[in-house]
């Protein structure tokens, strides 16, 4: 329920939070393949600018941004596709499937808003 | 103006401001005109629905039913209150004057369908707007009470009535007849032809049909009383603006208003008496299935409660998505609703509707630009299991074959195709087929071991594996196998030769 009451001859401040949902277009996928990032926001202003970091988590603490976009709200939603890429380095050191995740932080809001877990396998086999 | 015939003469009815040049005609006294329209009533073609006006006032009656027989009376009454009656002579009755005629009764009928749709007010951007023909602005008893719109400032506000989700379609026609019609700007007391949108004072201004009646209106408070105002400004998390937002508020005149946020996400009343207002930004509050999982072939409800302030009846729109998989051209099946009076609506969908429905689903509840997602509901359509009773059999011996198949529905034919395995290549046989049907979404049969066709050579244990595979709808699964031996005799021999 979004009811205010206010009396007359005062300005009325009033917030409504935000609500902002990030989403892979799969949960699991292959490397070079393109999959969407989507965010959707109800109650949040249009144009308002998205800065969006893919990463890869590494433990409960540590994570390793692979890809960052930057972008803006329109009609309550940004979407942008992607070909999964991870620099070479990390391929030749890491073994078995990888995690990606997204964060979406918009402008001046309080905390960003995170994706559901991407499993991504390897196109062929490494050593 | 509008013209009819009766007693050999054209009798135009028309308000004070649009009377025929003087000599073109002749007004003539109540008592005459009741006895002539009174005659006249008659000739009035179907179809036609004009208004006799009182002078002055644009509060016209109409005359559609003229049948009527209180009707009639009281439009009798009201034509020896003051109704204007112009007599002409045939001479007037140029192609002009039937031009005007006819255009003048166009506008009666828009003035007319604008007060029975709106109540007589255009509510845009918190400001109550009536639409009047531009004669009986310029002819209005108190000037000072009404500010004519200027055209190019009307064309702006009706263009905006038009563009907001609260304007009907109805209503979006009307308009759509208004604009043109609109009057080119002149200094009163001269009119040009047309309409035009005013402004009243704040103490006269009309409710929204929907507007709670208050036990002292605003109407009859002094002006002093009205000098507040009311003001919410809302914003996001982020502290922008929320623009566009559908609000519904009532003010402290008891005004109940709906319209939407302004570009800096405000709203402001002013003209009010002290008090408080209350508002409520619209929204759809709830969007739930009725099962967090179900099987494909079961229907499950999907149902959305919405805040105060939507009307019964309005449409809302359910897009179903797989989870995820959730762009506009992804949507797997759409529905429609309307709201009922407690703000509820409520649809039902059977998954197995669209193919591969074993998944998750998601769906998007929208009335206009507001919108609402569901939380995920899982669906079940996949085979489960296709097991033996045992792993291990004799010749001769009976096991049960069971399945476990999600989302058929019971009834369903089921096949089983048992298969001896052919260990050294080749394809392996089909031994039997057995039909069923699903039950609880289980598939069950017995079968009998048989004894091989040819003993086994000595020494050879003659085991023999066969496996089956269940299919019901587009479902098949595969079983393990089960290893069958030779029936043992009771002297503890295998029976082989």
């Amino acid at each position: 329920m979004m009811d205010f009451v206010g009396d007359t001859d005062v300005i009325h401040p009033e917030v409504i939070d935000s609500e902002i949902r990030a989403f892979f277009s799969a949960s699991v996928a292959r490397l070079l393949e393109a999959v969407w990032l989507r965010v959707e926001a109800r109650w949040t202003a249009d144009n308002t600018p998205l800065a969006v970091k893919v990463f890869r988590e590494e433990g409960a603490s540590r994570r390793e941004v692979v890809k960052s976009f930057d972008g803006k709200l329109a009609g309550g939603v940004w979407e942008q596709q992607w070909k999964i890429e991870l620099p070479k380095g990390q391929l030749d050191d890491l073994h078995g499937p990888i995690n990606l995740r997204f964060e979406v932080q918009a402008d001046k809001h309080p905390t960003p808003a995170f994706s559901q877990s991407m499993l991504v396998h390897r196109t062929r086999f490494s050593s | 103006m509008f013209r009819v015939r009766a007693a050999g003469v054209d009798i135009f009815l028309c308000n004070v401001a649009s009377m025929p040049a003087q000599g073109a005609g002749t007004k003539v006294a109540p008592v005459i005109a009741v006895h002539l329209l009174e005659r006249a009533l008659a000739n009035i073609p179907s179809g036609l629905r004009p208004f006799v006006l009182r002078a002055g006032l644009n509060d016209g009656v109409p005359l559609c039913r003229v049948s009527d027989v209180r009707l009639r009376t009281q439009l009798l009454r009201q034509v020896a209150g003051g109704t204007v009656i112009v007599l002409t002579s045939c001479a007037a009755d140029s192609q002009q004057t039937a031009a005007h005629a006819t255009q003048d009764a166009q506008q009666l009928d828009i003035l007319r369908e604008f007060r029975n749709l709106t109540g007589g007010v255009l509510a845009v951007d918190g400001r109550s707007y009536e639409l009047l023909a531009s004669a009986s602005a310029s002819q209005n008893r108190a000037p000072r009470e009404i500010r004519v719109i200027e055209r190019d400032e009307a064309q702006r506000i009706l263009a905006r009535a038009l563009g907001s989700p609260w304007t009907g379609m109805v209503l979006r026609q009307l308009l759509e007849k208004v604009l043109p019609r609109l009057a080119q700007d002149s200094i009163p007391p001269a009119a040009a032809e047309g309409l035009v949108l005013v402004l009243r004072d704040a103490q006269i201004r009309a409710r929204t049909r929907e507007s709670t009646p208050s036990s002292e209106p605003a109407a009859r408070r002094s002006a002093s009383e009205q000098k507040h105002w009311v003001e919410f400004r809302f914003k996001d998390s982020g502290t922008r603006p929320l623009a566009g937002a559908q609000y519904r508020i009532t003010l402290p005149d008891a005004s109940d208003i709906k319209d939407q946020l302004n570009s800096q996400g405000t709203v402001r009343y002013e003209e009010q008496p002290s008090g408080s207002a209350s508002i409520q930004i619209l929204d759809i509050e709830a969007a739930n299935w009725s099962e967090d999982e179900i099987d494909a072939h079961e229907p499950v409800e999907l149902s959305v409660e919405v805040s105060d302030g939507y009307p019964a009846g309005e449409s809302v729109k359910f897009d179903i998505f797989r989870l995820y998989r959730e762009r506009d051209a992804e949507v797997v099946a759409s529905l429609r609703g309307r709201l009922d009076s407690d703000g509820h609506v409520a649809t039902r969908w059977t998954p197995s509707s669209i193919a591969s429905p074993d998944d998750q689903f998601v769906f998007k509840a929208s009335i206009r630009k507001v919108w609402r997602k569901s939380a995920p509901l899982a669906v079940r359509h996949r085979a489960i299991s296709a097991e033996w009773s045992s792993a291990q059999a004799q010749e001769g011996d009976t096991l049960t074959l069971r399945a476990i198949l999600r989302g058929i529905p019971d009834g369903e034919n089921a096949t089983l195709k048992i298969f001896e395995k052919q260990w050294r290549g080749g394809r392996n046989t089909l031994i039997d087929t057995r039909s069923a049907t699903v039950k609880g979404g289980v598939v069950e049969s017995i079968w009998t071991v048989p004894a091989a066709a040819a003993p086994s050579p000595r020494g050879d244990p003659g085991r023999r594996d066969f496996n089956y595979t269940v299919q019901a709808a587009n479902l098949q699964h595969t079983s393990r196998h089960v290893a069958v031996f030779p029936a043992h005799n009771s002297d503890g021999t295998d029976g082989s030769t």
